[in-house]
Parts: C-alpha cells; structure tokens; sequence
C-alpha cells in the first residue's frame, strides 16, 4: 500500500462503545487479538486480495478459538459466549478492517446453530467440537443446476434404506468444497404437499463413495466454486438433523443469520482504504487522482454510503435482538450491502483503468513476480470480478426485494 | 443509546401530542391556505406549537427552555416534513435559538430567549453572503455597530421581526442583531420551491447589536450542524409520508384488471423507495447521537446523513410522483408538496456536492 489516507474512522462504533462498556471491552479484546496474533503473511495476502489456501484459513480460524473468539456467538453451554448477533457482526466487522480473512461462515455459523438448536445431543456432541476447534471444514449443499433462486425446486434425492438415506443428484457453486470433510445438504425425500415440505437436512461425509468434487473455475480465475455428483451415497440414518421434511424451516432459519451479517462493512472499509491509497498512487495517475474533484467526490459519496450502511445495520441488528423477524431484515441489509461493496471494487477498477486493466492471474497465488499495476492491483479487479457474486448468491437481489414486498410492504 | 430529556414514556407521550398536531390542526389545505398567507406560514400556528412545548424544547432550562438535543428535536423535525409545516422551527429556534444560547449577553439571554420559546419572537438567522469574497462587515459606531454588505438565501429573512446577522469583524465573525425596519436594510422577498419565504438582504449603513462578545465561529458551524441535520430528520418525516401514501396508492389503484402494486416492477422500485428511507432514518439518528454526544466526529455524521437525505429524498420524491402516475403531477395532492419539500431541503445548509467535499475534508 502506498501513502494512503484511510477513508473511515470508527466514529460509529465508538458512540456505541462509549454507552455499551460490555461492547467497548469486546472491541478492544478484538482488536488485541488481530495486532498481536495475526499472522503477517496472512494478512498481506488480503490486503493484496491474493489468494489463500485452506492451511491459511485453518490457521487463523485456530488462532481465534484458541483465544475464544471464533464460536464465541454460540450459547454458553456449547462452548460459545452468548454473543448476540451485534456482537458477533462487530466482532467481524473490526477484524475484516485488520486485514482478516473472510471467516468462512459454513461451518461455525452456518451448520453449527442449526445442529444446536434442531441437532439431538448426540449429534451435538459428535459435530459441535470439531468444528469450535476448527478441525473439520464443512461445504454447503443447497444449490442445484435448476434450484438457484428458487431454492425449494432441489431434486437431489434421498431414499430411506434400512438405517441409510440413499442420497442421488447434483449440487453447484458449492463454494470451497474442494477442502470440506462435510457438506450439510437439502434433500428432497418427498414429493407430496408443497415443494417446500418434502426437503429434508442432512449431514454427507465428501470422503464417502460415490461423492465427486469437480472445479468450475469462475470469471475471476479463481477455483472458487465446485459442481457436486452424489451417486447413490450411503448416509447413516443419524446425519439427518430434525425431523424428515423440517429442511426448509432450518434453511430459513440458516438464511436469516447469514444474510444478518452479509453486510460486510470491515471489508468495505479496507477497501475504501486500499482506494485511498490509489488515489495518491503516482503510478495510477500524475498528478494525483485526489486531486481530482471528480474523483474526491466519487470516494465521499461511497464513503457516505458506507456511513450510512453501518449505521443501518446497528439499528436491524438492535431491531432483531428486540424480537423483530430477522428475515426481512436481513434481506435489506444483504441488498444494501452487496451493492455497496460492488460500487467500491467497481470504483478500484475504474482507478486502475487509468493505467490499463492488465491482471497478472500468477500474482494472485503468490508469485513474486512484479505487476505492471500498483501492489493489490490484479486482486483488486479479481475481488471485482468475484463479487459480482455478492448480489446473486445467498438469494440474489431481485429475490431479497420479492421478500421485503411482501414481507414488510405487504404486496 | 439516544441521550434525551424525556425518558421513554414520556417521549412517547410527546411523541403523540405532536403528532396529534399535525394530524388534527394541520391537514393539506390548512398548509395551502397559510402558505398563501403574507408571511407565508401560521402565526396562530406558532402560537399553538409554543403552547405545546415546541419552541421549549431545545432552548436552555435556565430561560424556561428544556435543554433537548438534535435526537429530542428530531421528533418534532420528521412531524413538521410529515405535515409540510411552514413555521420558522429551524430559523427561529434551531438556529438563532441556539445561537443566542451560545452567545449571548446574560442580558440579552433573559430578553431573547423566553421570547423566543413563547413563539412572540421570529428571528431569522443571515449566514450565507451573498458574494463569498466581499463578506457582510459591522465597524464599530456610537453606542451600536454599522453593518454593510449583503446576505442572501436567508430562511423567513422575509417575514422575521429581528434578524441575526453573521458578520466580519477584524478577523473574527460575530453575530449582530438588526430590527427589521432599520434605516438602511432592504429585503427582497422570494420564495423556495416548497413555499416557505426567504430574503435577500442589502445592508447600506445599517445600525445593529452585537450579540455577545466573542469570536462566534465556533457556536455558528456548531447551529448550521444542527440546522443541517433538523432537514434530515425532516427529509425522514416526508420520505416516510411519500412511501407510505405510494404503498396506499398502489395497493388500490387499478389497471389492466388489478392492482398496480401486484406488478413486480412496481413492488421493487417501493422497495428501493423503503431501504433509501430507512438508509436516512439511521444515519440521521447516528449524527444526533454524535451532535448529542459532543462527538468530535459528529459534522462527518452530519455530512453523511444530509447526502443521504439528498440522494434519498430526490430518489423518494421523484418516484412517488412517477408511480402516481398523472395524479401524482396535479398539485391537489400532496404528493409534489413533499417532492417539493424534499427538493428544497436538498439546497438549505450545503447541497449534496457541499456535503460530499466536506466527507473528503473530514474523513
């Protein structure tokens, strides 16, 4: 990173730290923990938007359950610390802006609170352990070829026999399955009622027969995401979590809490401080673009609505710990949010194009050949390029804004 | 999280009489007649708000005011866009209440400042010059000061009974009060977008009062932050008006054989109309919290939050008027009123581009 500027403060988090004593002690243990324990390779790999392997990811998701951070919004009785959703969404926020690695949310806050809120305790105390002390990495079984949007439409198919599920079919864009021990999936076991009621949730060992993992390699260049073959596996009877049929309702459920926190506002703000950075990069443009009106302004108006995103978002996460159905909720955070990260790569991009879009795929792995760009270019227009996905994956927007129509406007 | 006068119950109780206000004393055609009026708002009408403890409200206790911040007065704010009110709350109150608070004379605050809270004096607050390069100016004189210059865009500046004048002394900015009717000051009325009376003020030789003695600088950018975030809440007040009449509209208007709102085009441009309102809401009530606070960062939170009131409240307001359709041009209906209201509030104490170079500047 060149001199740079940064382009946000933490104004907003320190009002509420400063009437919330509980939040500024979290604050600071955080912060801690990203000056003193993460690891400086790791952390100039995402301030380079380069590539990490899953030793990289395993690492620091050890290093933050060693200091009882990483499932610290699991209930107490499951090893977590009771964090609300606030907690947990600035704890992310604060080490996304130290130069964190996105947590790969699949298995400690994805899977992990619907196995112990709907899991038996036997299935409580087989998964929930591994996956607090960061040993088993899980996938996410829920997209099909022709079950994207419309999620209920899945056709994988699980037939009971004896004490298995017989699991046949195909799931896609399954991100980083190539590392998963584990995938939890939706399955379809019937066929009658609504589509809605015959989906069941289960728990696929990737190592058993007749599991293949193919690539698909995205616009970025990256190996991402993955096409999953499911060729008459044997799941034990045990993996099903809940009832037969209850899938949907623990997807909804599952749904609400990763849209809740997908306004990644840690990352938007190391951007907004990557594109300060170009901003006073010689080898961008001379003189200066922050010398340009125009361009002063693009970054306000971004920085302005970043502002008014965070401040947004404490106020749907305070209405979701008052009770408030964190469903439509979270489909607005999730609209604002993933619009607002791809107006700021865009604006990188735009910044780089000054001196030509040329990308050098090798650096992103690691290389150490020079770029003809300034340092974190070629990531920078991959991390564009990727997040074109950040509106389409999770429900795509066009879906969130059917939800809010009818769930909040009633239409 | 909000620091308030009011605990809980009691904001909500004051919540609602102020809502009763609007809902029972102030319907459209009340509006429309009074903007109608020579002062083009209510003087009956402020009467009435100052029974009921708007004028108050953020005036200091110690001249019968209740010492409220910009989250207390934002209630009082998002009802006067809901109602498209017309009074002077911003000019008369927000800004040259506070001003007086912050530096006036004790004398002048025990003459002023009860005045003020009982609504029996408008004052209008003359910030803006009218070219930047030649600043309004007062030179001392016998027993008073002289003022020349000449400010515009001043808000009732047309109507108000005293004016409070920014002005260059020596290096230093103070404040001066002038009587309307002084020898020397020529008013040109006008009026903004949304109906509420501005002046362009010419000041020849004109006698005035010094308020206080200090540099007022400080204390001046200190009442535009407020000022600027008092159209924030307002622009809330309105967008919620808007959406909430365009959710109304379209959930009984009919075309081709069914309501409009079962068009998903429809549903999704209300959609972006409700998360543009909320955006505002949150990052207004931020700024007051930051502004309540004593916040040094607060004015970054002010510019955030009037950018947001101004990219919102034209994206609101122009869609409103476009579902509406043909009904939504005529000027029955409030619709264009809060359109027009919103437009206004996006030009008063630094428009989107004042505000985007004051986030580069403050970031």
């Amino acid at each position: 990173m060149t001199s740079s500027t940064p382009f946000s403060n933490d104004i907003l988090l320190d009002i509420r730290c400063a009437a919330d004593p509980a939040l500024a002690a979290l604050r600071d243990e955080v912060r801690a923990v990203c000056r003193d324990r993460l690891p400086a390779d790791i952390r100039l790999k995402v301030e380079r938007n380069q590539h990490l392997t899953r030793d990289d990811h395993v690492r620091w998701h050890r290093i933050l359950a060693d200091a009882g951070l990483l499932v610290a919004h699991w209930p107490v009785a499951h090893g977590g610390r009771g964090w609300s959703r606030l907690q947990r969404w600035v704890f992310e926020n604060i080490v996304y802006r130290a130069g964190s690695p996105w947590l790969v949310p699949f298995a400690i806050t994805y899977v992990a609170p619907v196995i112990y809120t709907y899991g038996t305790p036997e299935q409580q105390a087989r998964w929930l352990p591994s996956i607090a002390s960061a040993e088993t990495w899980w996938a996410q079984g829920y997209s099909e070829p022709n079950a994207g949007s419309d999620l209920a439409n899945i056709r994988t198919r699980a037939v009971r026999d004896g004490d298995h599920y017989i699991v046949s079919g195909q799931k896609i864009w399954t991100t980083m399955a190539q590392w998963a021990d584990m995938m939890f999936a939706l399955v379809r076991t019937s066929d009658t009622g609504r589509p809605q009621q015959g989906i069941s949730f289960l728990l696929i060992d990737m190592t058993a027969p007749g599991v293949t993992v193919r690539p698909i390699m995205t616009i970025d260049g990256e190996h991402h995401v993955n096409e999953i073959f499911l060729d008459a596996v044997r799941v034990p009877v045990e993996n099903l979590v809940g009832v037969e049929g209850g899938g949907w309702t623990y997807a909804k459920f599952l749904l609400g809490n990763e849209r809740l926190l997908a306004a990644e506002v840690g990352k938007a703000q190391r951007l907004m401080h990557q594109l300060g950075g170009y901003m006073h990069d010689p080898m961008i443009s001379t003189p200066p673009l922050a010398n340009d009106l125009s361009w002063t302004r693009r970054c306000a108006e971004l920085q302005g609505r970043l502002l008014a995103l965070e401040s947004l978002s404490y106020d749907l996460l305070e209405q979701a710990e008052g009770g408030r159905d964190p469903g439509a909720l979270a489909s607005l955070l999730k609209i604002v949010g993933s619009e607002l990260i791809q107006a700021i790569t865009g604006t990188i991009v735009d910044a780089l194009a000054k001196r030509g879009l040329s990308m050098s795929p090798a650096l992103l792995s690691g290389a150490t050949t020079t770029d003809r760009l300034p340092e974190g270019g070629s990531g920078a227009i991959a991390e564009y390029l990727y997040d074109r996905a950040a509106t389409i994956y999770g429900g795509s927007s066009e879906v969130q804004r059917n939800i809010i129509a009818k769930a909040v406007l009633g239409l | 999280m909000i620091a308030s006068v009011f605990d809980t119950e009691a904001r909500n109780s004051f919540s609602e009489s102020v809502d009763r206000f609007i809902t029972q004393r102030y319907d459209f055609d009340t509006q429309r007649r009074l903007a109608a009026t020579p002062d083009h708002f209510g003087r009956d009408e402020w009467a009435q708000i100052a029974e009921l403890g708007w004028q108050c409200l953020p005036l200091p206790e110690a001249h019968g005011g209740m010492g409220g911040g910009a989250a207390d007065t934002s209630i009082i704010m998002e009802a006067i866009g809901r109602g498209l009110m017309l009074e002077p709350y911003i000019a008369s109150i927000i800004l040259a209440g506070r001003l007086v608070a912050a530096c006036g004379s004790a004398a002048q605050q025990a003459d002023l400042l009860p005045a003020l809270a009982s609504g029996a004096l408008v004052l209008a607050f003359a910030e803006r010059d009218s070219d930047p390069q030649r600043p309004v100016t007062a030179t001392p004189a016998v027993d008073c000061w002289t003022m020349n210059g000449a400010k515009t865009l001043t808000l009732h500046g047309d109507c108000a009974d005293r004016l409070l004048v920014a002005a260059q002394v020596g290096d230093e900015t103070g404040l001066f009060l002038v009587a309307a009717d002084s020898a020397g000051l020529h008013r040109d009325r006008y009026r903004l977008v949304d109906g509420r009376g501005i002046a362009e003020l010419g000041f020849d030789a004109v006698p005035a009062e010094r308020l206080g003695n200090d540099d007022a600088r400080a204390a001046i950018e200190s009442a535009l932050d407020h000022a600027a975030h008092a159209c924030c809440a307002e622009a809330v007040g309105a967008m919620a008006m808007l959406n909430a009449q365009t959710l109304e509209f379209v959930r009984t208007r009919q075309q081709f054989g069914v309501t409009i709102g079962s068009f998903q085009v429809i549903q999704h441009r209300l959609v972006d109309m409700t998360v543009a309102e909320q955006e505002a809401r949150s990052i207004a009530r931020a700024a007051a919290a930051a502004l309540d606070a004593g916040q040094p960062g607060a004015g970054l939170l002010v510019a955030a939050a009037k950018l947001r009131a101004a990219r919102a409240g034209r994206f609101v307001g122009e869609s409103a008027v476009q579902i509406h359709g043909g009904i939504g041009m005529s000027s029955e209906l409030p619709i264009g009123a809060w359109f027009k209201r919103l437009l206004a509030i996006e030009s008063l104490f630094g428009d989107a581009d004042a505000q985007l170079d004051r986030i580069a500047a403050l970031r």
